[in-house]
């Protein structure tokens, strides 16, 4: 037994680092101290809370601590750094500047406040504020890679010198300013990943993790190094092996904003979307509404069928770019805000928020009858609806009309992505690149037509477009659920069915619209064959909806409720990545049945492998599409195994791709106007058995040769588009407009 | 080569190995091999250079690769796997007599190890002894006929002793089995497709290539296949977007840059002469086979030359003696081999492959050998010769006068310059055949060495060696510098 007094044990433990123990010790002098002891405790038990990532229970104890014991410096400086946490700049720098007034050689405060000096560009006040508190502090390792960071690449013996001493920021610093080169001689974990982080940087990505893993086996496992690896791994798309390492970090630091992030993002890539949730609740209540955080949690929410909830937190997030752009992504799903008006609202407020277009030299010239060099700009060029639903106009263009250009993204390897390549005139990987070196090497091309298959979704970078890249700038398939919003997009891509005369109102592009499909659909070469009618042999309907769970809200569950009310002994399948998650799959079975659903007929099923998923639409008998964002590449893998779809079409560019693609197999009277009309359609076609049977035994063939496969005509149509968007732009540019019969 | 300074510490060394085996199973070698290097040089063991040794293969190093497995057989001799490994990388370096005694020596430490086996049984292939090589590779696929590598392995050993219908067979057996890993469904795809081309079966290669494309979309090997047997068939302008997507997806190399740019349009834009990318790597790829499928081809060039240079200076061998010879574009050494007893100076190779210089070396003719292509050698050599043979080597080069320009100033004044090109009969100076080597006309010909300053002294018809049976005729050139000096 230690008789020792418990405020003596505590401040021990908090000495050595054991966090935690103190914990109940600090609160037993709270309790049963002297008023004296209960107010260090109070002022320890705040910061040991913060230290822990208990910002939220952390606040009040400080603020109590701060009135309490007003001559302190430190209960002020710590709320200031709380205040700054959350992105309140005001009352940070009210709370260091009174830290200061009481202490004036309060290290932490002069960094605190310097910092938030130079994020408002006060950069030499920033500085002098550091010189300051390096005089203090000498030893102070952070201090000085805030200082070489402000001032730049001209103190780069400084900066080196920082590496001896240790730290990712440090490496992060130096990485940053100099050349892999620079790092090869040093010695030490910090140079190894000041090394790999500028290899990376550079496009040597194998080179570079290869050294940051060295660096983290030198560094014996330190919780920065399993962080920043981790981080970098996300990255690369490399969430599988990222995730233990941001776990472990996690454990270590969890009052760090980007390892909370980060592993709350390798979790949602994982589709392991509840517990993402989880993380970024728990951090959101630890460290405050912070914009990133919120913007995740709308995506996680999203993802999991929850419309209300994610448009709630991207609203939260507010009206900043990215908050803005995360609100686009989650909008078209809503059953009420993903209207076409309400979406041109949100996009013309992106539009609003990126910079203005810029006037932009064209040195080929603007002769509307020659070659034209087309650039494509995506992070998704392989097997992704973007490739499904691009790659053969791409193929079957004129190539004595057009070169070919392609700007990825994200490497990608498998037989769609080479097809892509082996495609392309050239091919420029530009995924590693900042925004600004993007543009660069974007203009460098001159193409005189860029087409953005990527949008604000995480496979593209259209805001770089902003700036303007090309003459010519058009919208395609990549996040293509709306208008972009964007005043340097000069047209969307599209046709007369997803965007009916009278859309202009809700688009601010041009609206270039192909005489048919608006893309053409490659099918997998190995598809499974069709099978025969599942409800001939089973004796009961089969519906099924293979769409993601964003696209599943509560008035779906309930229109599909009615159907099956309206057809005893049919069931429906659910077949997507989310309902591999066990919690997931509880809560949307709990909507179902709020919806009136019976459980008992439904079927939920996780991901499979593509042609797995392809091969389960031949236990299906008819396809019941969402609304109000509706399938796109889905419903063609659905018509292409023969299941035919009931549809509903809305007024977004979402909302409209399963009308689209229904009208140009030739089967528009399956789309419904309103819910009514939707029961009833798919009540009728259940009810026709043997046409069901019929209409499925040649629907494969039927859309093979529809203009949504007709690649070669497809072809023809995607190049008199681009070569009419060419001849308006030599005509404002004032060039002879050609000879007729050209087109 | 990264030299991490780690310090000595076995628990280090482990945790290195541990990361860099992990990568290097996941298809990382790249980023094993700094991990790999690291671990084996802070706490060596023969584990780790061993893992180093299979990253430095995964990476087509083969000298490093050598040099990893040979620690590994220092810290413990006579592993069979370290063996296997160094015979790989022999076999790779082009070796054939290394690894296949590497490759025996680790079945004899370890006689049922199966990758010993394989190791040895390809080394028997690439050395040229065909039989023993599909014994052992057949034993192998008895064993355990549902080993797809093993299979594999066998259909490509009976493809290159010439068995195509047997690795037809084979190949045809493993692709037709379901939930074949891509990779490997892609290897027998590409196997069946290449067997069915090279038993002469045109049409069905071609068929075969299309449908494997279709499966698993653009593949390098399979486009040039298909090419191949389209041009095989006559459809020249059928074999060309293929040609150019395989270019398209290996930018890098320069065998398929120009064969796709000898089947690009019209004859303008055709290149003035192979890229030295492309030499290289047509050598390079064939070096070991290279010199008995010249003498199976009837491949008559080096006697031509010798028999030239008896002609035109009597009493050659006879006391009389050749002096300094520069012989450009070496490849095998042939040359040395008939010269040799002539020379009385030195002989200097010049080739773009190491491939085919290693074999050169082995001759032991050349006083000196020199990686490089024609044109550097030239600019970088201040000697003069009293002899510059170039046999065999202008099929690569169209437009002649930059090279025989690059010449002249090498030859003493009584010097000669020899070559031999193939002949081409029309009003064009030469031309880019289909089979992507240059042939020259009579008049071409002279009207290069004219600009050279050359003159020529002989210029006659001979048929240089066989190919399917038919003669191929070329002119075989002697000249001498003009302005008197002859």
């Amino acid at each position: 037994m230690n008789h020792a007094p418990p405020l003596r044990l505590a401040l021990a433990a908090l000495a050595e680092g054991r966090t935690a123990e103190a914990l109940p010790l600090l609160h037993r002098c709270l309790s049963e101290g002297s008023p004296e002891e209960a107010e260090l405790a109070r002022l320890n038990l705040g910061m040991a809370l913060m230290d822990l990532g208990r910002v939220q229970q952390a606040a009040p104890l400080l603020e109590a601590a701060a009135a309490a014991l007003p001559s302190l410096a430190e209960p002020r400086f710590r709320l200031g750094q709380i205040a700054a946490l959350r992105g309140d700049t005001a009352a940070a720098r009210r709370h260091f500047e009174a830290a200061l007034a009481r202490e004036p050689c309060h290290v932490m405060s002069l960094v605190g406040l310097a910092a938030l000096r130079a994020r408002e560009g006060a950069v030499a006040e920033a500085l002098s504020l550091l010189d300051t508190a390096v005089l203090l502090a000498p030893q102070d390792h952070a201090i000085r890679i805030e200082r070489a960071r402000l001032a730049g690449p001209a103190r780069r013996e400084e900066v080196l010198a920082l590496l001896d001493a240790g730290g990712v920021e440090a490496a992060r610093l130096a990485a940053r300013l100099f050349p892999p080169e620079t790092f090869a001689a040093g010695e030490g974990w910090p140079w190894r990943a000041a090394e790999g982080l500028a290899l990376l940087a550079a496009g040597r990505e194998e080179e570079g993790f290869a050294a940051l893993r060295l660096a983290l086996v030198l560094s014996a496992d330190a919780p920065e190094m399993l962080a920043e690896l981790g981080a970098r791994l996300l990255d690369a798309e490399r969430h599988g092996e990222a995730l233990p390492l941001l776990q472990r970090a996690l454990a270590a630091r969890p009052w760090d904003v980007e390892t909370r992030s980060s592993h709350a993002v390798a979790l949602f890539r994982l589709q392991r979307f509840s517990e993402a949730e989880a993380a970024l609740t728990q951090a959101l209540r630890d460290l405050g509404p912070r914009p990133a955080l919120l913007g995740n949690l709308a995506l996680t929410l999203n993802a999991q069928g929850r419309q209300e909830e994610a448009l709630a937190a991207a609203r939260a997030a507010g009206e900043g770019l990215e908050a803005l752009i995360c609100r686009i992504a989650v909008q078209p799903y809503h059953p009420t805000e993903g209207s076409a008006a309400a979406l041109a609202e949100t996009a013309r407020a992106i539009g609003r928020a990126l910079p203005a277009p810029e006037q932009l030299a064209h040195p080929p010239g603007f002769d509307a009858n020659r070659r034209l060099r087309l650039g494509v700009l995506s992070g998704n060029l392989g097997r992704h609806p973007v490739g499904w639903l691009t790659l053969a106009g791409f193929e079957n263009l004129p190539r004595e009309e057009f070169e070919i250009v392609c700007f990825s993204l994200r490497r990608r390897e498998d037989p769609l992505a080479r097809r892509f390549r082996a495609m392309a005139d050239r091919w420029h990987e530009v995924g590693r690149l900042s925004d600004a070196e993007l543009l660069e090497v974007l203009r460098a091309e001159h193409c005189d037509i860029l087409i953005d298959c990527g949008g604000y979704g995480s496979g593209g970078r259209m805001t770089v477009l902003a700036r303007r890249a090309a003459p010519v700038q058009i919208k395609w398939v990549g996040a293509q659920a709306a208008t972009t919003g964007m005043p340097a997009i000069d047209w969307m891509l599209t046709d007369c069915i997803e965007t009916p005369p009278g859309s202009e109102a809700h688009y601010t592009e041009r609206l270039l619209r192909l005489p048919e499909a608006y893309v053409c659909y490659t099918a997998p070469a190995d598809a499974p064959p069709v099978g025969p009618l599942p409800a001939l042999t089973r004796g009961h309907l089969t519906f099924g909806c293979f769409n993601n769970l964003a696209k599943v809200t509560p008035a779906v569950l309930a229109t599909w409720a009615r159907i099956l009310a309206a057809l005893p002994g049919s069931r429906l399948v659910l077949r997507t990545a989310a309902l591999g998650d066990p919690a997931v799959r509880e809560a949307l079975l709990a909507r179902a049945r709020a919806a009136g659903l019976d459980p008992a007929r439904l079927e939920l099923h996780g991901p499979v492998p593509h042609r797995e998923l392809l091969a389960a639409y031949n236990g299906i008998d008819i396809a019941l599409d969402p609304f109000p964002y509706t399938g796109g590449l889905t419903a063609l893998e659905a018509l292409y195994m023969g299941v035919p779809l009931i549809a509903l079409a809305g007024s977004s560019f979402a909302g409209r791709h399963a009308l689209s693609h229904l009208t140009h197999a030739g089967l528009a009277d399956w789309v419904s106007e309103d819910e009514d009309g939707y029961v009833a359609r798919a009540i009728a076609a259940a009810a026709d058995l043997p046409a069901l049977a019929a209409l499925r035994a040649g629907l494969r063939e039927r859309l093979s040769t529809s203009p949504l496969m007709d690649a070669p005509r497809f072809g023809r149509h995607l190049a008199q588009a681009l070569r009419l968007a060419w001849h308006q732009r030599c005509r404002e540019a004032g060039a002879v407009y050609p000879a007729p019969g050209r087109m | 080569m990264h030299t991490d300074t780690l310090r000595q510490d076995a628990g280090t060394s482990a945790r290195l190995l541990a990361e860099g085996l992990g990568l290097l199973r996941g298809g990382r070698s790249r980023e094993a091999l700094r991990l790999l290097e690291a671990a084996a040089r802070s706490g060596p063991s023969a584990a780790a250079w061993r893992a180093l040794a299979e990253a430095h293969l995964d990476l087509q190093n083969p000298a490093a690769a050598r040099a990893a497995a040979d620690e590994a057989l220092a810290l413990s001799p006579g592993c069979p796997a370290a063996l296997a490994l160094r015979a790989r990388a022999h076999a790779r370096a082009g070796d054939q007599a290394a690894a296949l005694r590497d490759a025996a020596e680790a079945v004899y430490a370890a006689p049922r190890d199966r990758d010993a086996r394989v190791v040895l049984g390809q080394a028997l292939m690439l050395a040229g002894r065909h039989d023993e090589g599909i014994a052992v590779l057949g034993e192998l696929w008895q064993e355990r006929p549902e080993d797809v590598p093993a299979t594999l392995h066998l259909a490509e050993a009976f493809l290159r002793a010439g068995r195509a219908e047997a690795a037809r067979e084979l190949a045809a057996l493993v692709a037709s089995r379901p939930d074949l890993p891509a990779p490997w469904q892609r290897a027998a795809l590409r196997l069946r497709a290449q067997a069915a081309l090279s038993a002469g079966a045109a049409e069905e290669a071609a068929a075969l290539a299309r449908s494997a494309l279709a499966l698993t979309g653009p593949d390098v090997p399979l486009l040039s296949t298909l090419a191949h047997a389209l041009i095989r068939q006559g459809d020249m302008a059928g074999a060309r977007p293929h040609l150019l997507a395989a270019h398209r997806l290996q930018p890098q190399d320069g065998y398929l840059a120009h064969l796709a740019a000898t089947l690009a349009g019209p004859e303008a834009d055709r290149p003035a002469r192979a890229s030295d990318a492309y030499v290289a790597h047509l050598f390079d790829g064939y070096a070991p086979g290279f010199e008995a499928s010249l003498f199976a081809l009837g491949y008559r060039v080096p006697g031509l030359m010798l028999r030239l240079l008896e002609e035109l200076l009597p009493g050659l061998g006879q006391g009389r003696r050749l002096g300094d010879v520069l012989d450009l574009g070496c490849g095998t050494g042939l040359i040395g081999v008939v010269l040799h007893d002539l020379l009385g100076g030195r002989l200097k190779g010049v080739d773009l492959s190491a491939g085919m210089l290693a074999e050169a070396r082995a001759k032991g003719c050349y006083s000196e050998l020199e990686q490089a292509s024609i044109d550097e050698a030239l600019a970088r050599d201040g000697t003069r010769y009293a002899v510059v043979i170039a046999a065999d080597v202008f099929c690569y080069f169209g437009d002649l006068a930059p090279t025989l320009s690059a010449i002249a100033p090498r030859l003493e004044p009584d010097g000669l310059c020899l070559f031999s090109v193939e002949a081409h009969h029309g009003p064009e100076p030469w031309v880019l055949t289909e089979s992507a080597r240059y042939r020259h006309s009579r008049e071409g010909v002279e009207a290069a060495l004219a600009a050279a300053g050359l003159v020529p002294i002989r210029l006659r018809e001979e048929a240089l060696r066989r190919e399917r049976g038919e003669p191929v005729a070329g002119f075989l050139v002697a000249a001498r510098r003009g302005g008197g000096s002859a």
